[in-house]
């Protein structure tokens, strides 16, 4: 079993945080193609409210064993050279970045097909809730679809 | 029969209506996870109306699965990441 990697982080991800994520991989020189998901916390209307933040909180043992389960399993389906996943917790306002996927191998097919994997897993297993806040500091839980 | 003490952890809007995220319940230990949530809905109005799945020791189980081993029982919501 390969050594667990920290997801994350407090508060939004910042672009510098990605673009830095981006200069690190310029040694790695049998990568041919990066593929990024960036999800953005999105001013939904509800009613005749607007969401102004999200707050995350997570289970977090068992978040980090999802993370961990979902990375080993991708790497097990696609041949890929690097995975980074980071995904915020606390609070995160409108048009801040909540989750950051990053894949990279030698060449781009399989960096869109193991993209979407990952993005769609960690919906769907990752113990992780958002709280959607209100501009009237009411809220309501965020459902995925 | 005997019991044990058994780390209860509550998320999301379970939380809200537990108003705590976490407590040590003293439960009997031969009883399955069914029967150990309906006890813990007793106690808080509004819970059995939910839909959440549970894990015992940060795995998901059915609801037809012992405690006995367990020492840590989590009731998640629906997850909502990313």
């Amino acid at each position: 079993m390969s050594k667990r990697k920290n997801v994350f982080i407090d508060g939004p991800i910042t672009p510098e945080f990605i673009s830095d994520s981006i200069a690190k991989h310029q040694t790695k020189t049998s990568i041919g193609a990066h593929n990024i998901f960036l999800g953005q916390v999105r001013d939904d209307k509800i009613e005749d409210k607007s969401v102004q933040a999200i707050e995350y909180s997570a289970y977090k043992e068992m978040a980090e064993e999802s993370f961990h389960t979902i990375r080993e399993e991708t790497f097990t389906k696609y041949d890929l050279t690097c995975m980074h996943i980071y995904h915020s917790l606390g609070k995160v306002k409108k048009g801040e970045i909540c989750l950051f996927v990053f894949v990279s191998a030698p060449h781009r097919k399989v960096t869109f097909e193991a993209l979407e994997y990952i993005v769609e897993r960690i919906k769907k297993d990752v113990p992780i809730y958002g709280k959607e806040i209100f501009e009237d500091a009411s809220h309501q839980w965020k459902v995925n679809t | 029969m005997s019991k044990k003490r058994i780390k209860t952890l509550y998320f999301g809007r379970l939380a809200e209506i537990t108003n705590k995220n976490e407590e040590m319940l003293e439960v009997a230990s031969d009883q399955t996870v069914k029967e150990l949530l309906h006890s813990i809905s007793q106690n808080y109005k509004g819970l059995e109306k939910l839909s959440f799945k549970i894990a015992l020791n940060q795995k998901i189980v059915e609801q037809d699965e012992p405690i006995t081993n367990a020492t840590e029982i989590a009731l998640l919501p629906p997850f909502s990441g990313g």
